[in-house]
């Protein structure tokens, strides 16, 4: 039976062990980027349990458990997106709105509002990976018009668009999510 | 297109193509939800074809090699994706068939 989820669950990351209930979400995200400021989480766009693509954003206070609450919207629903934070803003990339998409909208995680427009990706894609250190935003495979091994990369201090950054070791799509040890 | 269990890695402050890191242990799959807290890098979930898994994995991040166990989800599912203040990680969404 098919179980599309609206539930968020921690670890404690230092702590091997399974994970716990934390809360609710707003609504059910699934194919969504998450992301961080290293206080709240942003839960972003996806599909929601029809299977149709949403462009509302959730977001929860990490180290309090409980529902998450609206933070606002990006601009059009979008799925399949990729998110990363570099503990100011939250970017959100890329993902289909019914064909793969090139956009990068950002929003400040620490208020909350509808996202603004930040760049373009190199290439349209969608089901790709997103991750920060904090200075670059860096993005990695996914598909558009074929299957991608590419990396590119914002600074994410600066609205623009992306730059090549090199390639994957192959193609790659569907990658999960990405994460940065900076 | 074949489902890896490989883990690449870049080094972000410096632009080049990605290496070999490891593999994940548990299998070869998509879709796998990930947060780390600066060391530990942990993946959670994720599927293949008509099948969504429940464990999670991890890795340290300054050290190349495989995945090793760290617990379970509360269900099984693809697209768990995270975020992490450092101590605490959360993963949230996602879905299964």
């Amino acid at each position: 039976m098919a179980h599309n989820s609206d539930t968020a669950e921690y670890i404690t990351v230092a702590t091997l062990g399974n994970s716990t209930d934390f809360g609710d979400l707003v609504t059910v995200h699934r194919d969504h980027g998450v992301a961080g400021n290293g206080v709240r989480g942003l839960i972003c766009a996806g599909l929601n349990a029809s299977g149709n693509r949403i462009k509302n954003i959730d977001y929860i206070i990490i180290a309090s458990l409980g529902n998450a609450s609206d933070f606002g919207d990006i601009t059009t629903e979008t799925g399949q997106c990729a998110s990363c934070g570099d503990g100011t803003k939250v970017l959100i990339g890329g993902g289909s709105d019914g064909s793969a998409t090139d956009t990068i909208e950002y929003v400040n995680a620490a208020s909350t509002g509808n996202a603004s427009d930040f760049g373009n990706l190199t290439q349209a894609r969608d089901y790709f990976t997103a991750l920060s250190d904090g200075t670059k935003g860096v993005f990695g495979a996914g598909t558009g018009a074929t299957r991608y091994d590419i990396i590119d990369y914002v600074v994410m201090a600066s609205l623009g668009n992306a730059s090549d950054f090199g390639n994957l070791i192959r193609v790659k799509s569907e990658i999960g999510q990405g994460m940065s040890g900076d | 297109m074949a489902t890896t269990a490989e883990i690449d890695y870049i080094t972000i402050a410096s632009l080049g193509n990605a290496a070999d890191f490891g593999d994940l242990t548990q299998s070869a799959r998509t879709n796998i939800g990930s947060l780390s807290n600066g060391s530990r890098g942990v993946y959670a979930g994720g599927n293949t074809a008509g099948t969504e898994y429940l464990d999670i994995h991890y890795i340290t991040i300054s050290t190349l090699g495989n995945s090793v166990d760290f617990g379970d989800l509360l269900l099984a599912a693809r697209m768990t994706y995270g975020c992490s203040n450092g101590t605490r990680g959360v993963f949230a969404g996602g879905y299964a068939d």
